[in-house]
Order: structure tokens, then C-alpha cells, then sequence
């Protein structure tokens, strides 16, 4: 009876309120995911684009990289595998270990309805091996000219260089009037790629297909790279189908969606290493105190019970996917007593103490340094820990003693990798300035053919052994797929140049 | 006139302070903007053309001028993560985040209004202790609790709302909820208090002689009067709503000012931060003076007070 009465007194407003909410329930369909049978992949990132500046050369980024391999072309392509092959160049040759040719294809256009020519190839190549122009992709290349002869392209580098054929599936090739008029990238991104550059508004890059691309046009039709900031916030739209991929999820997430059949991971990912990163201008500067720290840490229980066996442990300087990995002999197996010995013998007796800066800039980065500080005191080592924001820590990581990083390789290639270890990037990094470490990483970059393998070896394993680092394991970069999504492969690249082989479920 | 000119001038010199504020405050915060644009192994040649695009190889001085030059002309400066003008990236962003809080406001004014006057009026009421309750509940549970509960069961169980996004008025219900469950407890106990201390009062018993009908003494009578107090705490609230949007909007992935916030300073892009300091001041600083001449308008005598 009172409910009846108060039912009746209730103002209207608060009763319509409810009503609308309930109809809208009702009356709304499961949320239609962006991506369904309209043909559009909405996929979501864990960062923003780097620059609303669309020259794939000017920097470095996960979502940049994104966009440059669907809408630019490269002259080579790399598979899942990392095998490199023809793409804008129909055909290649490896002429010398400082001359290589390309054939590049005459049916190509920019998004615009130029051809693409001999001209853009030279101009799009010259800039990024002109070492001294500061653009962030020149650490993709090395020093050299560029010629065309009719379709013919003849690169020439200074010195041999191992990578190039890895680089050139990497480096965009844009047009002459682009690059002669920079400006031109503030409006729009104008390759000659399967998806056109359409928009980026709010948090969303939009492509569409490009229907007069030279090679097999995709099946879909629209692509969104939606940025998305929260973790959390990024899984539930995947869940709901708000999102068709979600790039770069952290293990944690990866396990909740293994027993979920609407959902497949993919791990195929650009090689890629979690490191403590080891400042050589201080006690770590000893060599004893470096392997002794690798021997204090328990890795292999690190990436099991942190890392959800997501990750794989390897025993060298350079990512276990990569061709050229092998395990050194040493492998600096959790061996508490080892370590205090090392130590002893660097003249330390329980009064060792490092500083560590920790953050939130790798997953589980704050679990990670805990466990690796209770190692380390485990042997004597007291350790300082700061716990910084993440844009502090990006920047002044550094002036600690031991700070968790990501290395990647951005061409599928170690020497990219191995580059961190010198000159100006190895003092940034790691004031660490070995010559003997810079004489075999510049043996293994300049390196050709069948013997690099064997030479990017020995640099690794030079690295590994005087524990330049301490490499916690590899870092999988999972991306997680909804089932409705066919086809889905990634190369070992940043970005996604093997998504035009995608289509979606009817 | 002379009160509205006065305060106008209040404000416009609190938002320039703040402005100042924030200029060397960002500067002395630790990370390089530079430095954030690229990976860990970025050239130095990169970083330092970075820094010569950015401006910030400048004196602090240099910098502080060529800003403080600008907004009096009213350029905000160009963004160093988007490269866009500030305003161009404000303006959208800031018009979601009205929306948003606007919703969330009016629906938990309506709903303070409701349940605080039933509430007063029958203490011991069903829907006084359920007020009771969502006050308790609302004021104990964070924001982003609420967020995530809403989206696990509306949105992944029961599919009826996105999670997050802003693709049509479905994505607006969920974040509204969580934004007026975060203000409507401290509104309902307000007004609420209120109420009962004018139903307490000699009129209310003269009109109760008079006969007049319960609904309208309270609604017409003892509501204008008690209002009062709540437009206090509605003026509070908007800072509430200003800080808790930012919670919100990063939980539901919102495009609003807030995660645009967190973007620039996670980039330490001092422009647009800068940028969605002075605004969110403005704004802040205008409501609040909407909120001051709506007391004239509500009461009479307040007006009158000023007048005198």
C-alpha cells in the first residue's frame, strides 16, 4: 500500500527518466560493433599517433608505423616468416656487399593519380640516408647514394651494409612533390599503399581501400586505427566488440581471453626485448657486478609467474625470433651463491647499493622490479627504489642505476637492436662506451650474405657475456583478434603490411 | 552592472594567474618533451631538432613571453603531440565534456530535488533510506569502481550500452550515471537538510493552516527556499565534475577534455596542457559566476541586499 501511494506521488520526471533509460535498454541492440559486415576493422592502440604529420620518416611509432604500411608502399616486402621479397620493386638484386639493384614496377600511383617514378624512389631513399638530416628513420639505413637509371635503382652504401634489404621492407617511399614541399604531410598522407589516408579525427586514423591499387586490392573496405588509453578500457571494447583487434596487450590479458573461443592471439611481433637497463657509470661499471646481478635473478621464474609464460627466456643479447639468435654458453642460471662470490670478489660485502627507477611503462613493470629487488637484497644488494610517472621515468631513466626497458627492432633485423650498444645512443642509454663491443656491432652491420649470421653471434654474445644488460626475456607483442577477422597475419614488422590479406566473416 | 563588471574583471585575472601558473610549474616538471616524442634509442640529432620545432631550446624567459604574447591575442599555441592548433583540439573535446557533466548535473539535480524533499518530508520514508543508502554508497564508492561495474554488467554481460567511445547518445548513458552518482550524494544531503530546516519554519505552519495541499507547500514553498544552499554545492560540483570527468572519460574511453588532458601530459605537451588548464579556469570561474547571479534570481532579498 505504501509503495502503491508513493508510486502515485512520485514526480513524473523521475519516472520518465527510468522509462527512457529502460526503453533505450530495450530498444538498443547488442552495441552493433563498428566493425561488423560493413566491411570496417576497427583496431585498437594502446598509444596515439606520434604526430598528425603524415611523413612515415619523421619518427618513430607503433600507430605511425601503422599507417605507413597501409598507405605507403615499400620496395620490398617481408612475410610472416621475415622473409623478405619484391613489392614496389618487382624484382632486386644484391650486386656487391655495398650495391644493391631494384626494378621498380610501372603500374604503381600515388593516391592521387601520379605516377609513381624512378624520381620518388631516389628522393624518398637519398633523404633517409643522408645521415645528416635528423630524421628518425635514418637509423633504419646507413650512408649512401641513390641512382636511377630508367626503372633501374642502384643504392650504394658508404660501407657494406647487412640489414639493407631488411630496412628497404621498412622505408615508405613517398612522393618527389611531398618531399620537395613538406607541408604537403600536415594534410594528408599521399602513398601509393592498399588504404588511403581519409581522416584523423578525435582518437581515429580512418583508411579506406584503395581501388586502383596495383596489387590485390583488400576485402576491407574501412580501416580504423582508434586509439584507446586505458587498458582496461581497451579490453572491453574488444569484448564488446566495440573493436575488432587490440595491438600490444599485456600478458594479463592475453590469459583472461585463452579459454574465450571469440578470440585468437597472434604473436608473431617485431622482435622485441624486456632489458634492465644497466648505467655504466657507477658500481655497475664492473663487470663482476653486472654477471653477479645476473646470477642473483631468477628470470626463468620471472617470466613464468609475471609474464604468464607469455614470453620467452633467451640466453644472448639479441630476441630468440630472430634468425640469427643462439643461445651462449653461459647462461647465467639463478645461482644465488654465484652471485655473492662475484661480488666478494668486486669487493663487496653486503654494502652494495643501487638506485632503481620504476614505473608503469611496461606491463606488470611494477610486480617485475619488486621480485628483482628482493632478489637482488637476497645477495646483499640494497636497492633504492623510485617509483616514477611515466613521462619522467622515459626521461631521466638514465640517472638510476637499474630501470626496465623495452629494445625493439623496428626492420626485423638485430642490428637495430645491437645499434643501442654504441656511439652517442650506447652513452645515452647506458653510458656505456666499449670499443671492442663497437668494433664486432659494426663487423655484424656490415656483414652480407650467408656469414652475418655468425658475426651478429659473436656481437651478441661479446654483449652477453660481459652482461652489458641484464635481458629479462624476449617481449611478445601479443595482439588479440576477434574470430570474425580471417586471414589475420602480422610480419615481424611494427606495423601492419600483411593486414591487406584480412577479410571478414560474412 | 558594476558588480557584474567587477567580478568579470575577478575572473579574467584568475585565469590569467592560473595561465602563469601553469607555464613554469609544467617547466619544472621533470620529463623532456622531446625526449617523449621518440623511443628510447632516439638519435640526438632527432631529439634536438625536436626541441628546436617545440621551442623549448629557449630561454624560459623566451618562452614565457612568446606564450603570454599569444594568449593575449588568443592563440593557444600549437599542440607538440598533434601539431595542430590547441584550439582546434579544445574546442571539440571541450564541448564532449560539457555535454557529459551537463547531463550528469541536471540529472542529479532532479534527482537531489526529488529524493531530498520526499526524504525531509517523511524521514523514515522508504525512499528516505534509500537515499540514505545511494548517499552512503555514492560518497564510499570510487569513481572508477563505479565506471567499471557499469560497464562489466550493462555493457559485457548485458550488451545494452558500449563500453566506451562516443558513437551516438548510447555512449552518453553510462558515463552520465557513474558522473551523477559521484555529485548526488552531496547534493541530496544538502538539500535535504535544507528542507527539513524550512519545513521547520513558521510559514510552512501558517500555510499548512491556510490548508494549502502538502505537494505545493513543499514544492513551491519550501523549495525555492531551500535551494539556496544547494546551488553552493552546485557550484562546488562543477569542480567535482571537472576533476571526476577526467576519471570517467578514461574509463569509457571518452573523447573529452580530460583524456585529452592525460594524453598531453603524459607527452608533456605543454601547450595543450596549458591549453586545457586556462580553459577548464574559465570555465570553472564562469559557472561559478553564473551560479552567483542565479542567487539574485532564486532570492529576492539577495538581490536586494546587493542593491542596498
Amino acid at each position: 500500500m505504501k509503495i502503491k501511494a508513493l508510486l502515485k506521488k512520485a514526480p513524473v520526471v523521475v519516472v520518465a527518466m527510468s522509462a527512457a533509460i529502460a526503453l533505450a535498454a530495450c530498444t538498443s541492440a547488442a552495441p552493433e560493433a563498428e566493425g561488423g559486415v560493413s566491411g570496417q576493422l576497427v583496431i585498437a592502440n594502446a598509444e596515439p599517433v606520434t604526430a598528425a604529420y603524415w611523413d612515415p620518416a619523421a619518427s618513430f611509432g607503433l600507430v605511425d608505423d601503422q599507417v605507413a604500411s597501409l598507405v605507403y608502399d615499400t620496395l620490398l616486402s617481408m612475410d610472416s616468416s621475415g622473409k623478405v621479397s619484391g613489392n614496389l620493386a618487382s624484382d632486386f638484386t644484391r650486386v656487391s656487399d655495398t650495391e644493391l639493384t631494384l626494378t621498380i614496377r610501372d603500374d604503381a600511383k600515388f593516391h592521387d593519380g601520379t605516377a609513381v617514378t624512378a624520381d620518388d624512389v631516389v628522393a624518398s631513399l637519398s633523404r633517409i640516408m643522408d645521415q645528416e638530416r635528423s630524421l628518425a628513420k635514418s637509423a633504419l639505413m646507413t650512408p649512401g647514394t641513390v641512382t636511377a637509371d630508367g626503372k633501374v635503382i642502384t643504392v650504394v652504401t658508404d660501407e657494406p651494409f647487412g640489414p639493407l634489404e631488411n630496412s628497404l621492407a621498412n622505408v615508405s617511399i613517398l612522393a618527389k612533390a611531398d618531399i620537395d614541399s613538406p607541408d604537403n604531410f600536415k594534410e594528408t598522407a599521399n602513398g601509393s599503399g592498399p588504404y588511403k589516408f581519409v581522416s584523423y579525427k578525435g582518437d581515429d586514423i580512418t583508411l579506406e581501400v584503395n581501388e586502383d591499387y596495383w596489387g590485390d586490392v583488400p576485402a576491407i573496405e574501412t580501416v580504423i586505427l582508434r586509439y584507446i588509453a586505458d587498458a582496461d578500457a581497451r579490453n572491453n571494447a574488444l569484448i564488446a566488440g566495440q573493436v575488432d583487434i587490440a595491438t600490444r596487450v599485456g600478458p594479463n590479458y592475453v590469459a583472461a581471453v585463452a579459454d574465450n573461443s571469440d578470440f585468437s592471439v597472434e604473436t608473431v611481433s617485431p622482435p622485441s626485448q624486456l632489458v634492465l637497463l644497466e648505467q655504466h657509470n657507477g658500481p655497475l661499471a664492473d663487470v663482476k657486478v653486472r654477471q653477479a646481478l645476473a646470477f642473483a635473478v631468477d628470470r626463468e621464474a620471472i617470466a613464468t609467474n609475471l609474464m604468464q609464460g607469455v614470453n620467452a627466456v633467451g640466453f644472448n643479447a639479441i630476441p630468440t625470433s630472430l634468425e640469427s639468435y643462439s643461445g651462449a654458453d653461459e647462461k647465467f642460471a639463478y645461482n644465488p651463491d654465484k652471485a655473492r662470490s662475484l661480488l666478494a670478489e668486486a669487493g663487496f660485502n653486503d654494502d652494495l647499493v643501487l638506485t632503481l627507477a620504476t614505473s608503469t611503462l611496461v606491463p606488470s613493470q611494477l610486480e617485475i622490479d619488486q621480485a628483482i629487488v628482493q632478489y637482488l637484497e637476497e645477495v646483499g644488494i640494497t636497492v633504492e627504489v623510485t617509483q616514477l610517472e611515466v613521462g619522467e621515468f622515459r626521461t631521466t631513466y638514465n640517472t638510476y642505476d637499474l630501470s626496465i626497458n623495452t629494445l625493439a627492432s623496428f626492420n626485423n633485423d638485430p642490428g637495430f637492436i645491437l645499434a643501442t650498444f654504441v656511439g652517442p645512443t650506447g652513452e645515452a642509454v647506458f653510458h656505456f662506451a666499449d670499443p671492442a663491443a663497437e668494433e664486432l656491432i659494426a663487423t655484424s652491420n656490415s656483414t652480407v650474405g650467408d656469414a652475418r649470421n655468425s658475426a651478429i653471434n659473436d656481437a651478441a654474445t661479446y654483449l652477453w657475456d660481459m652482461q652489458a644488460s641484464l635481458w629479462l626475456s624476449d617481449e611478445t607483442w601479443s595482439t588479440i583478434v576477434n574470430k570474425r577477422v580471417l586471414d589475420y597475419e602480422r610480419a615481424p614488422l611494427v606495423g601492419e603490411p600483411l593486414l591487406v590479406n584480412a577479410h571478414l566473416a560474412e | 552592472m558594476r558588480y557584474l563588471l567587477s567580478r568579470l574583471a575577478q575572473a579574467i585575472l584568475i585565469v590569467m594567474s592560473i595561465a602563469v601558473v601553469v607555464f613554469f610549474a609544467l617547466r619544472l616538471t621533470a620529463g623532456d618533451p622531446a625526449r617523449l616524442r621518440g623511443q628510447v634509442f632516439t638519435q640526438n640529432s632527432v631529439i634536438e631538432a625536436y626541441r628546436e620545432q617545440f621551442g623549448t631550446d629557449q630561454p624560459l624567459l623566451t618562452q614565457f613571453f612568446r606564450f603570454f604574447g599569444g594568449l593575449l591575442q588568443g592563440d593557444l599555441g600549437s599542440s607538440f603531440r598533434y601539431e595542430t592548433p590547441v584550439v582546434d583540439l579544445l574546442l571539440p573535446a571541450l564541448g564532449n565534456t560539457l555535454l557529459l557533466g551537463a547531463i550528469a548535473l541536471i540529472m542529479s539535480f532532479f534527482l537531489a530535488t526529488t529524493l531530498g524533499t520526499l526524504s525531509a518530508r517523511k524521514p523514515t520514508g522508504l525512499v528516505a533510506r534509500f537515499s540514505s543508502l545511494i548517499a552512503v554508497v555514492g560518497q564510499s564508492a570510487p569513481l572508477f569502481w563505479v565506471s567499471l561495474l557499469l560497464i562489466s554488467f550493462f555493457s559485457i554481460h548485458l550488451r545494452w550500452f558500449p563500453p566506451g567511445g562516443l558513437t551516438g547518445w548510447q555512449s552518453l548513458v553510462l558515463p552520465s550515471i557513474a558522473l551523477t552518482f559521484s555529485v548526488l550524494p552531496s547534493q541530496m544531503r544538502v538539500l535535504t537538510t535544507s528542507v527539513k530546516n524550512e519545513l521547520s519554519e513558521d510559514y510552512v505552519r501558517t500555510a499548512r493552516a491556510f490548508g494549502l495541499p502538502e505537494r505545493k507547500i513543499a514544492f513551491v514553498y519550501v523549495y525555492r527556499n531551500a535551494l539556496m544552499p544547494l546551488m553552493t554545492v552546485i557550484g562546488n560540483d562543477m569542480g567535482i565534475l571537472l576533476g571526476g570527468v577526467i576519471v570517467a572519460e578514461v574509463v569509457f574511453n571518452y573523447p573529452g577534455i580530460g583524456s585529452l588532458a592525460l594524453t598531453g601530459m603524459n607527452a608533456r605537451d605543454y601547450p595543450l596542457i596549458q591549453g586545457i588548464a586556462i580553459v577548464a579556469a574559465a570555465a570553472f570561474v564562469t559557472i561559478n559566476l553564473i551560479v552567483d547571479l542565479l542567487y539574485t534570481v532564486v532570492n529576492p532579498r539577495v538581490r536586494l541586499a546587493k542593491v542596498a
